[in-house]
């Protein structure tokens, strides 16, 4: 009997590297963990190329053992560097792990999946963590960390996330168009 | 030495009213009052920062809703260098089904370049603010352009510079500003800076709004 297929993307964008969350998306417990809760395809987004990554000892051995995965998992791995068309990956995952990036939040978001949102201790300016934290107080995602992917993406599974509000560019264009002098329509 | 007292004093007086005419084109200390009526299907000229990375694709999302029957003609500024930003402009255009001639993509040089010397940065500065002159100046469509649209980016607090050299001389140039998403508790420091700046500055987050007194919210806008 063949499970149906069920997806889960990991995405760091496309600014900084994130080694860490890579780190943890391979490490055996979180891929058993996904396995038991039944998915079946795991596609990871890891933007590391030999020049981005400084040619440093672990992010050689990192990338490495991205090309040669290991076939002990009953998981099919996906990995890639970057994707112009992230968005159509999303589309079609059951379950985001991301960065906090604004813009892959958003994206996750507005397709209504579950989302695990990871912020990366690494950056100086970490506003990021802000803007996670604040959408899991409000109930859309779920905050996790480097050190306990398997326990963020079981909660995850269990949570009944709230469904994020949708664009508000109407708004912004009416003020554009106020600042032009228009006449408000209607 | 009479002509030197005479020549001191005018520079003074002229320094004054400088400094008055400016006070009263600073929205911070003169709220601007709402812009005179536009009748229908005039010519407007739109300007878009672009910067890095989350703030284009936020500056895409906010223009997205804009009525193109209502903003004739929109100019996008990129740093020199961001071919991704310029590349995510082209394709937002094009996938509006716009006329390759109702839009421009501009690269203005950046003000300081990451590990720039502090000694070259003065010039590089006056050469990205010309630039920006250049870019606000309308560039032969119309005059200066008649509002600008930015989010955060560095390059914007240049752009917003140049607006007021031509809102000083009479220009009716309106800017706004949008606040990131990513920023729910603090302003990030273009937002800081344009705060005083601005016509319109909006932020995303309603914590944002009890700390800045002039900040407006209108909820999640991209």
């Amino acid at each position: 009997m063949s499970l149906p297929p069920k997806t889960a993307l990991i995405t760091v964008g496309a600014t900084a590297p994130f080694p860490a969350l890579i780190s943890a998306s391979l490490a055996p417990a979180f891929l058993s963990t996904l396995s038991s809760l039944g998915y079946t395809h795991l596609l990871i987004q890891h933007g590391l190329t030999p020049t981005n990554f400084g040619g440093t000892p672990s992010g050689q051995s990192l990338l490495s053992s991205l090309t040669n995965l290991s076939t002990t998992s009953p998981l099919k791995i996906t990995a890639f560097d970057f994707t112009p068309n992230l968005s159509s990956e999303i589309a079609t995952s059951d379950l985001i792990i991301s960065h906090a990036g604004s813009g892959s939040i958003l994206e996750a978001l507005r397709h209504v999946k579950r989302l695990v949102v990871v912020p990366n201790e690494d950056l100086m300016d970490n506003h990021q963590k802000e803007l996670a934290g604040e959408l899991e107080a409000q109930g859309y995602l779920i905050e996790g960390r480097v050190d306990n992917l398997p326990e963020a993406i079981k909660k995850a599974e269990r949570a009944t996330f709230k469904h994020f509000p949708r664009s508000g560019s109407e708004v912004f264009g009416r003020i554009v168009e106020e600042e032009l002098g228009f006449e408000a329509e209607g | 030495m009479f002509n030197f007292i005479i020549a001191l004093a005018t520079l003074i007086v002229l320094s004054f009213l400088a400094f008055l005419r400016l006070l009263s084109i600073l929205p911070s200390t003169n709220p601007p009052p709402p812009p005179p009526p536009r009748p229908p299907k005039s010519h407007t000229h739109l300007l878009a920062v672009l910067g890095s990375g989350g703030h284009t694709s936020e500056a895409l999302l906010l223009l997205s809703s804009l009525n193109p029957s209502k903003l004739s003609y929109r100019t996008y500024i990129v740093s020199s260098g961001d071919s991704l930003s310029a590349q995510k402009a082209l394709d937002f255009e094009l996938t509006r089904a716009s006329s390759r001639e109702s839009f421009t993509i501009k690269e203005i040089p950046r003000a300081r370049k990451i590990g720039q010397s502090w000694l070259s940065t003065p010039a590089s500065c006056l050469r990205c603010f010309l630039s920006c002159l250049v870019a606000v100046g309308g560039g032969g469509r119309g005059g200066v352009v008649d509002v600008v649209v930015c989010n955060g980016p560095g390059s914007a607090v240049m752009v917003v510079g140049a607006c007021l050299w031509y809102k000083f001389w009479g220009a009716k140039t309106r800017t706004i500003y949008v606040e990131s998403f990513a920023r729910v508790k603090s302003l990030s420091l273009s937002g800081r800076i344009l705060y005083w700046l601005v016509d319109r500055f909006i932020v995303q987050w309603p914590r944002l709004k009890e700390r800045y007194k002039r900040a407006e919210y209108h909820g999640i806008l991209v």
